[in-house]
């Protein structure tokens, strides 16, 4: 009889995966090609902004696009991994994850094991290689939250289980990221945390109770910091030290207006002759803005908005919630930074370190993105759980061994029932 | 059962809702970066523009300075390379030690060194054109921020010669006088712009690709100066300051024919590589820009003016007045008392007296109108920098007094060359050229860029009054006139002495203890080449321009003929000038001794009295002119003037056709070819020049 049961159970289940398969829409192209574009738009900037710097202090012109170029390599792995990896391994892994990152957070804080880089310890550097664990800190803290808000589910509500653990878990990492400090990342992930909190239903006067009181700390981490002080007065005013700490941003808004509505036209810009430092990282936007005028940067806002609403739409049509508060997380992620460094480039926010995902010259933050792409493509696939639907089917198989051990054991011991066995 | 677990939910229509609500406040933030944007560049470019550092920067390239050579091709000026330090103060790490370091090599003081590497500022020249071993010293420091360039330093290797005529350069080597100055363009050659962008340390980013300098090179300029003569006149000139003790000193050396000026010393001489170390006053080339009252080496312009108004011969004989005479309350002196001269004494023995009283015949406005012609009061055209042209009262403004002096050379004013253009006018057949001091300009491989052609200004006299001028010229030179020191063995020196009386700038009066010593004069008298005239200014002692200057003319007059290779006139062909022998006893000073040369002197006037003399030769040639059958042998024509060529067709009965103007250089049909009557004769004449001159040169032999 049980026989039977199981038989009908085995039916039923290869049935729901054969509907599944059939049902199974491709992974979105459009957010792919989105990415694409805006990848190749980055490297072609990316030459124009650093090619005079790179000539003259570094191997040649060529240099910094190489390093690019390489990234993209290896970003591609991570975006076919991330393609192929079922991202319910997400939510299974999420703690051995969560601690790796931890382990990371901790250990770059370790002089000699952390490298040093504009007076900020934020890298690991082997071998001429260097790698931010920020960068992974926040994906992984997205994927965290997608799994926490999900699991939860309508008790979120709950400020006990809702907001607690997650303030707990994310305020830790950004405990260690001050340390280092990375205080754009860390603006990020709180902005991030808020906003899953936001959606996946948590009561809005905690949030706003929280965002005060992470406005009162914002200020007093401002206000003890003379350095993020002189940046904020930079952003209110930046003509009044337009030689001093104003002077990046202040640059960055002559060399965008100076190009004018047409632009300079691609390779005129004056800006890259060293008068706006970090060009081609953070400041790349001023360099599309500059050559490509207007018509550039609604073409850079167009692919961001572009990738926004692919990734709304994945998230949309995600298979179950935590594919789809995954997927608007990391869209999410990626949207507020392109939005906050665009912002910071046209002096509309003060200047914070972010860079602008895809675009911009950084090794762990595009191959970080192109994971979170690949990621984004496996959720769109919208393929049924098929690790949750065999679950019955490995319990069986578990349940099966386990007896046959059993009966084996048994059977050793009492020669009597072996034969009685046997001749059944 | 399409439918996932997640879709199903009934919060997801919340969630959702809420996923939107994020989203779109992204959309709104990049909404707000396009308009943002739109302000910047749409509204706010103008403002932002203003803001901008200036970015573009054009860096002019200097291309290597044209070097400049005397007529031989010496070097005067050139061009070397030498290094410059330039610093990038803001890339200097210690500013403090680099300092002292520099310092030390460069043997300046620390301070300046300092100061220089003030990092406010992003570029500065350290030290400019310093010796290759003292900045390959600093190099080898290698310090950041300091750095080496190549600039090319003008040098002048024959020191102090002809420097007033050079001029020099500024430290960026623009040309600040003389030629430097005068052709600065010339030599500066094309200075290339290239357009750049400066970057924010300041540096220059090219744009394009630079070119090549050396296509930009400038030309150099080839002087009409001839080195060793305007060596020998600086030295000579030098000498025989310091001997008389004078303030000062002009040699001018003109090539009669063509006026190029192969000499122009004056003293103290100044060398350019040190310009610094002297005054304005010493940078100034004062053959042309000091003027002074040029005294008695005019009288032969006033000869020949009056030989050309036809108001004298060289026989007409004047009464001097015994070597006094007063006009209103003035009083003219002669030197020596002279009864009676005739017109070709006067020079000879420069009679103030006589020389007004010969002026006269032809009346002051006249007299007035030759100086005009001979160039005096008008600028000669040099083409440097200062030059003055004198001044010369209108006619109308001269007291009678005023008449008497401008007749022998004192209330008016003129520079030396002057006084040496208007003598060669007399030495070129009365021509006056203009004078030049640039004979060629050639590109950087030598091919002649620019050739100035001689250039006739006017004829101010005949060719035949010319002539008998420089007859009477050349009695001052000989036995009984002022410069017997001036005479040389193998040629006749046709010349006057002059000297002048200054007025004293104090007591606004004629000093009789300062004046200019003169002696102007050319050679070979018969067929001149060179005109020399020399001045010494307020000699002590003596102040005689026969004395203190002839002596100076002479030897530049063998340096001369030395250098460019004057021959002697045949023997046969040079003027019986030479006193004769029961006259030469000595000095000549009693007026009974020349009163008695005076005598003897009109046979000679007679020897040498030329209907048309320079036709003499050529007369001859046509007389001997063989009549063939059918035709008549042409005559040498070549040398002749316009007139004279016309004249000499007519003879043959035929008008030659004329083409340019000057003297004749080639003629067809040739010389001692068979002319028919009825034939065209065509003449090419051409402005003297050295061609020429070599042209003419076998003539010379072929007349004996």
């Amino acid at each position: 009889m049980s026989a039977d049961v199981l038989a009908t159970l085995a039916k039923q289940v290869t049935g729901k995966a054969q509907m599944a398969q059939r049902e199974h829409k491709g992974w979105d192209v459009w957010l792919l090609f989105t990415v694409f574009v805006l990848i190749g738009l980055g490297l072609v900037m990316l030459y124009s902004a650093s090619a005079v710097m790179a000539s003259q202090r570094m191997a040649g012109h060529f240099h910094l696009v190489s390093n690019q170029l390489t990234k993209f390599g290896l970003g591609m792995v991570l975006l076919i991994a991330g393609l192929k990896i079922d991202y319910r391994w997400y939510k299974r892994l999420i703690y051995p994850m969560l601690g790796g990152v931890f382990l990371m957070l901790v250990a770059v804080l370790i002089p000699g094991v952390g490298a040093v880089q504009n007076g900020a310890r934020r890298w690991f550097s082997m071998g001429g290689f260097s790698f931010q664990p920020a960068e992974v800190a926040k994906i992984i803290a997205v994927m965290y939250l997608a799994y926490s808000v999900s699991k939860k589910g309508e008790r979120m509500g709950n400020f006990a289980v809702g907001f607690i653990p997650h303030l707990m878990t994310i305020g830790l990492m950004v405990a260690l990221l001050m340390k280092q400090p990375d205080f754009g990342s860390s603006v990020i992930l709180l902005t991030m945390m808020m906003i899953l909190l936001f959606v996946s239903g948590a009561k809005v006067v905690y949030l706003s109770i929280f965002a005060g009181l992470g406005a009162v700390g914002a200020y007093i981490a401002i206000t003890n910091s003379e350095y993020r002080m002189k940046r904020i007065m930079a952003f209110l005013d930046p003509w009044s030290d337009r030689r001093g700490i104003g002077y990046q941003i202040s640059e960055s808004l002559i060399a965008i207006g100076s190009g004018g509505v047409q632009g300079k036209g691609l390779g005129n810009g004056t800006g890259k002759l060293g008068y706006v430092p970090e060009l081609w990282n953070d400041f790349i936007g001023t360099i599309v803005a500059e050559e490509l005028g207007l018509w550039g940067v609604v073409l850079l806002v167009g692919l961001f908005a572009m990738f926004i609403w692919r990734g709304l739409k994945i998230a949309y049509h995600a298979h179950d919630s935590f594919g789809a508060y995954l997927a608007f997380g990391l869209t999410a992620m990626f949207g507020l930074q392109a939005t906050a460094n665009l912002c910071v480039v046209t002096g509309l926010l003060p200047t914070k370190g972010l860079t602008l995902p895809f675009v911009s010259f950084g090794g762990s933050s595009l191959i970080m993105a192109m994971f979170a792409t690949g990621v984004l493509l496996n959720i769109s696939k919208g393929a049924p759980d098929l690790w949750e639907l065999s679950k019955a089917d490995r319990k069986k198989h578990r349940a099966q061994r386990k007896w046959d051990r059993k009966r084996d054991r048994i059977l050793n011991r009492r020669d009597d029932l072996r034969d009685k066995f046997d001749e059944a | 059962m399409t439918m996932s677990s997640w879709q199903e939910n009934n919060r997801s229509k919340g969630i959702k809702i809420r996923m939107a609500l994020v989203v779109s406040l992204f959309l709104f933030g990049l909404c707000a970066v396009i308009g943002r944007v739109y302000y910047l560049q749409a509204i706010a470019q103008e403002d932002l523009e203003a803001k901008q550092t200036v970015v573009d920067r054009s860096m002019e390239f200097k291309p290597r300075r044209g070097s400049i050579l005397d007529r031989n091709g010496k070097e005067l000026a050139i061009s070397v390379k030498a290094p410059s330090i330039y610093v990038h103060p803001r890339q200097i790490e210690d500013r403090d030690a680099a300092a002292t370091k520099l310092a030390e090599i460069l043997q300046k003081d620390r301070e300046t060194v300092y100061k220089k590497l003030n990092p406010k500022r992003t570029y500065a020249w350290l030290a400019r054109q310093i010796p290759p071993d003292v900045a390959n010293q600093i190099m080898e420091l290698k310090l950041k921020g300091v750095g080496l360039a190549q600039e090319h330093k003008r040098y002048y290797p024959q020191q102090g010669l002809a420097g007033q005529i050079l001029g020099f350069v500024g430290i960026d080597n623009n040309g600040l006088e003389g030629i430097e100055s005068a052709y600065e363009s010339k030599l500066a050659g094309d200075k290339t712009k290239i357009m750049g962008k400066r970057d924010a340390q300041g540096r220059m980013m090219l744009t394009n690709e630079a070119p090549k300098i050396e296509a930009f090179e400038g030309a150099s300029i080839e002087l009409t100066i001839d080195e060793r003569i305007q060596r020998v006149a600086e030295t000579e000139l030098n000498k025989q300051i310091e001997k008389y003790n004078a303030k000062g000193g002009y040699a001018v050396v003109i090539h009669a024919r063509t006026g190029e000026v192969l000499a122009l010393a004056n003293t103290p001489s100044f060398d350019p590589n040190r310009f610094r170390e002297f005054t304005s006053s010493d940078w100034r080339l004062r053959t042309i820009t000091d003027t002074f009252e040029p005294g008695s080496v005019v009288k032969p312009l006033v000869l020949a003016a009056a030989l050309q108004e036809n108001t004298v011969n060289l026989q007409t004989r004047f009464d001097c007045e015994n070597g006094r005479i007063k006009i209103g309350r003035y009083s003219i002196r002669d030197s020596h008392a002279h009864e009676t001269l005739t017109s070709a004494e006067i020079v000879q023995v420069s009679s103030n007296i006589c020389a007004y009283k010969m002026a006269q015949t032809i009346g002051r406005e006249k007299l007035y109108q030759y100086y005009k012609n001979f160039g005096f009061g008008a600028r000669t055209g040099l083409g440097v920098r200062g030059e003055q042209p004198g001044l010369v009262w209108p006619a109308e403004r001269w007291a009678e007094v005023s008449f008497a002096n401008v007749a022998f050379g004192q209330g008016f004013t003129a520079t030396p060359l002057q006084v040496a253009n208007a003598t060669a006018a007399i030495a070129n057949g009365g021509m006056l050229m203009k004078p030049r001091l640039v004979r060629r300009i050639l590109d950087r491989d030598g091919n002649v860029v620019e050739q100035p052609r001689p250039e006739l200004v006017r004829q101010v006299v005949s060719p035949q009054v010319a002539e008998q001028t420089a007859r009477a010229m050349a009695l001052v030179t000989v036995e009984g006139g002022t410069a017997i020191q001036a005479a040389m063995d193998d040629f006749t020196v046709a010349g006057k002495t002059g000297t002048a009386q200054k007025v004293n700038p104090k007591t606004r009066r004629y000093d009789h203890r300062m004046w200019v010593a003169s002696f102007v004069g050319f050679l070979p008298a018969e067929n001149p080449e060179i005109v020399i005239a020399v001045s010494v200014d307020e000699p002590q002692r003596v102040h005689y321009g026969g004395v203190v200057s002839a002596p100076v003319f002479k030897k530049i007059a063998e340096e001369a003929v030395h250098v460019l290779g004057i021959l002697p006139v045949p023997e046969s062909e040079r003027w019986d000038v030479a006193p004769k022998p029961e006259n030469t006893d000595g000095t000549a000073q009693s007026a009974e001794k020349v009163a008695a040369r005076k005598e003897v002197e009109p046979q000679e006037e007679q020897v040498f009295d030329l209907g048309a003399s320079t036709l003499s030769d050529v007369s001859g040639n046509v007389e001997t002119n063989i009549r063939v059958d059918g035709g008549i042998r042409m005559p040498n024509l070549r040398g002749l003037t316009v007139r004279q060529a016309i004249e000499q067709g007519r003879r043959l009965g035929a008008l030659p056709e004329i083409n340019g103007w000057g003297r004749v250089v080639s003629q067809s049909p040739e010389a001692g070819e068979i002319w028919k009557e009825g034939d065209p004769i065509k003449l090419e004449l051409l402005p003297a020049t050295d061609t020429m001159l070599i042209a003419e040169e076998p003539a010379l032999g072929s007349g004996e």
